[in-house]
Parts: C-alpha cells; structure tokens; sequence
C-alpha cells in the first residue's frame, strides 16, 4: 500500500544516467542526489514484482520505466537495511532514512527514500557507497 | 553647464562629480543599473563595481599602475551575452581546447562534449550543462594546475560535478555551482584515529574551496 515502509531485507533500483557515472562506468554520489523540486528519491521496488530472480525483476522495472534511458545508463541496486544502517552510522548527524512504497499507475513498484534534502550532498555520497550491484538500464541485444 | 550641488575638496572629486553628471546624462537607465550585464561596457561596469579605471575617458594617464593587476577581460567576458546556454559551453570547450595549464585540458575538452551528447540524448529539450557552473570549474582548475583529472558528472540541476576519489575515505566531491560557490564533500581519514573516516560537506566561495579542503588532506589523493 501507498507509503508502506519497504521491508529491510528488500532491495531497490535506482536509474543512473550515464552523465552521473565515471569514465570507468562506476556510480557518484551525483546518481542519489535530489533536484530541488523532489520530495523524495525515485527507486523501484525489486521484490514486489514476487520473482525469484534478479534478472526478471531487472526487466519488469525496465518495462516500467517512464524515463527515455540512454544506451549506457545503468540501474544500480541497494539493500534497503544495508543502505539506511550505513547512512545513519556513517552521517555525521545519524540521519535516519526511510524507503516507502509509492506506487504510480504505470509504476507499481516505485518507491521513495524520504528524510534528506537536495543539499545533503554528502547523504547522496553515502548512499552511493552502498550500491551492490549494476545492471544496463536498456536490455542488451 | 549645471552641476550638481556637492562641494569639491580635491581635483579628484571634481573629476567624479563630472563623471557621475556625464553618464546620468549620456547612457540609459540600465546601463547604470549594476544588475544589467546585457552590455559589455566594461569600463561602465567596473566603474559600477567600484574598479573603475584610473584611465577613464576623463581622468587620462592617472594612477595607471594600479590598473596593473585588474585583468579588463576574462576570457570568459568575451563569450558574448547573447549566445544561448549551449552556445556557451561549447565556446568554453573551444577555450579548453586552447588552453596549455590545464594538463589535461584537451581530455577534459572531450569529456564535457560526451555530458552534453548523453546529457541531450536523455533529455533532449534541456539545457545541457549549466556554463556558468563549466566556467567556475575550469576557472578553478587553471588556478590550481597542480591537481589530478578528476572524475566529471553532471548533477540533477546540470551543474559540474568533480571527484578525486582514491579509496572510500579518500573523497573530495565538488559541485560548481553557477553563483560562484562550491558545495563539496570530504570524506578523509581520521589523522587522529587513522581507521576511522573524518566526513564533512559545505557550501564556500570556488576561491575559499582550497583553503577549507586542503587541511583535511585533500591534496594528498587530488595531486
């Protein structure tokens, strides 16, 4: 349901243009940051789509996407315990983090990581320590 | 001729008096307004800065050498106003492209044209990168030629982001935004408690960014 906490063994995505990636495809803290307009940070729900595999659930977030990916963004994906424990242990103001389930009609699986604002850069930085794996945003043929 | 009402005390003051007179009647409203930039008149605008000239169209060959030090025209002042955003950034490679201090410029060069190529790919009505945000960057790298080719994103609002990054706790990230300020991040060992991670972040003028990182360390991962 809209605003449910996701639970902490689950995991999201979150889509990483490529002008927020190194030359060497790694991602930056500039993947998590949020645009002043933002209330929240725009992930997926991986688990929600109730498959057992990383591939499959990878290719239900691509066939929601409302975003027009480039040919080398990439789709990194966090577990929301691991995420938020080192976020808060690792900040210097302990900031607490929360990742809600906000599904959209074309969307289900989206969600948001709430509690930082479009100048914590440094919260964004965090966040991108904890990405634990790297899938292409758009299929490979 | 009427002149306004101030008493004179020097030769100098006589030559302001005249001067403010002349423009309050020979230029426009908005050429006197310090906010308008549409036009490139330099001594106007330095004047309105408050680094007026000594060699003024009125005071001639005065006091020359302490305009010695006050460069008239950044390379960048001569990227016209009028180009659109784009236009800008792309002038901007064109001067990095030129440029010998930055060691690594013409790599840079490429790598800005590849963000505006995937940045236009993405979202293609856009603006593509922010120039004054590419310009404070490429101001500050010419500044401190000593550093290393960071890595180069591009933030949500289109600002420059660079990074030197060595290990996770050797992170120095910084975004240049288009007001001449610098939000950056450090993430830096403890010198106290190597095994531990100093971190902190801020917002600072581009000229102050240096002195505030450089005593956590910076420089010994960014050179």
């Amino acid at each position: 349901m809209k605003g449910d906490p996701l639970p902490d063994q689950d995991h999201i995505c979150r889509y990483c243009s490529v002008t927020k990636l190194t030359e060497d495809g790694l991602i930056t803290g500039a993947a998590f940051q949020l645009r002043p307009s933002d209330k929240y940070l725009s992930v997926n729900w991986l688990e929600f789509f109730q498959l057992g595999d990383r591939q499959e659930q990878i290719g239900e977030v691509r066939k929601a996407s409302r975003l027009n990916p480039g040919a080398r963004a990439k789709l990194a994906v966090l577990n929301v315990e691991k995420m938020a424990n080192f976020v808060r242990t690792q900040s210097p103001d302990a900031r607490k983090l929360r990742v809600l389930h906000e599904p959209e009609e074309n969307d289900p699986s989206h969600s948001g990581i709430y509690g930082f604002g479009c100048d914590d850069h440094l919260i964004a930085d965090l966040i991108a320590e904890t990405v634990q794996e790297l899938y292409p945003a758009i299929e490979l043929k | 001729m009427i002149r306004n009402e101030r008493s004179f005390t020097t030769w100098h003051d006589n030559i302001d008096a005249y001067e403010e007179y002349f423009l309050s009647k020979n230029f426009p409203a908005t050429y006197l307004d310090s906010t308008d930039w549409t036009e490139p008149q330099a001594w106007l605008r330095k004047k309105l800065m408050g680094l007026r000239s000594q060699q003024s169209p009125i005071t001639t060959e005065h006091e020359v050498k302490e305009e010695a030090s006050i460069d008239p025209k950044s390379p960048f002042e001569a990227i016209e106003d009028r180009l659109s955003e784009d236009e800008k950034v792309y002038e901007i490679i064109k001067f990095l492209n030129d440029q010998i201090n930055i060691t690594f410029s013409k790599r840079l060069a490429n790598r800005i044209q590849f963000l505006i190529e995937a940045s236009k790919e993405e979202y293609p009505d856009e603006v593509a990168i922010l120039p004054e945000s590419l310009k404070n960057f490429v101001s500050f790298l010419q500044a401190k030629p000593n550093l290393k080719y960071p890595d180069v994103v591009l933030s949500p609002s289109k600002n420059i982001r660079a990074q030197w990054r060595t290990a996770p706790n050797r992170h120095f990230a910084v975004e240049f935004l288009p007001t001449g300020d610098a939000h950056f991040v450090i993430f830096t060992p403890d010198p106290k408690h190597p095994d531990k991670t100093n971190r902190m972040s801020g917002i600072v003028s581009v000229d102050s960014l240096m002195p505030t990182a450089q005593p956590q360390g910076v420089l010994s991962w960014c050179s």
